[in-house]
């Protein structure tokens, strides 16, 4: 493999071992084994290349601006960026990836759904990235 | 100092009309495609205007995992590599 896949602490690496472990055990439901497929197939595919065309790995550059370093996008599905968007960057160490959000969030299926936020809308960094 | 004041909406149409067959109605110069509706018990029907989200647009939660997992990584902080190789499709 030519990257290493790690986790952002400390939800996504709680999500991460919430959702291997149940799969492991086997008591994943249906929707969330689909979701889990797409997200170890996403990963393979990140881990492998970034740049892969499935992933359509791309910078976004309204959270590049407010966090002060390359944050990328990549879609769970092919050209389908509704149907699940994980967000990443380099780091910490070299040939590393961290995974740093999931979009849809697993809690946005429960309530609150409509609370979504517009990039161009996003507060620019104030220390301009530390 | 400037404040903000909202402005209260005033009658700018003020029509009767009948349902169709299947029960619709049209809506004159309406200004959006895409409206909430409410229903209310006396009979009456409230029409609030709505827009579409962008698919790029992010949820609020999203956001803030996505602030944490940030600070941690500035930190130097993130979880071990993860192994998927126990869920590589046979």
């Amino acid at each position: 493999m030519a990257f290493n896949i790690r986790m952002g602490l400390p939800e996504m690496e709680a999500l991460w071992n919430d959702i291997s472990t149940r799969k492991q055990q086997g008591k994943l439901d249906k929707d969330e084994e689909k979701f889990f497929k797409k997200l170890v197939k996403t990963l393979g595919y990140l881990s492998e290349n970034p740049r892969h065309n499935s992933l359509a790995s791309h910078e976004i550059d309204d959270l590049t601006r407010k966090y002060g370093f390359k944050i990328f996008q990549s879609y769970l599905e092919n050209n389908t960026p509704s149907a699940g968007r994980i967000f990443w960057a380099y780091g910490p160490d070299k040939r590393d990836i961290t995974v740093l959000a999931i979009e849809p969030h697993p809690e946005d299926q429960k309530r609150g759904a409509y609370q979504r936020i517009k990039l161009s809308n996003l507060p620019s960094s104030k220390s301009g990235g530390d | 100092m400037p404040t903000l004041t909202q402005k209260r909406p005033t009658v700018v149409e003020d029509y009767d009309v009948a349902a169709d067959a299947k029960k619709r109605i049209s809506l004159r110069n309406a200004k959006t495609k895409y409206f909430h509706v409410k229903a209310l018990s006396n009979g009456c029907f409230l029409l609030e205007p709505r827009v579409l989200v962008s698919p790029e647009a992010i949820s609020a939660r999203s956001l803030k995992m996505l602030d944490k997992s940030v600070a941690n990584l500035k930190k130097g902080l993130a979880s071990a590599p993860i192994d998927l190789s126990a869920f590589a499709e046979a």
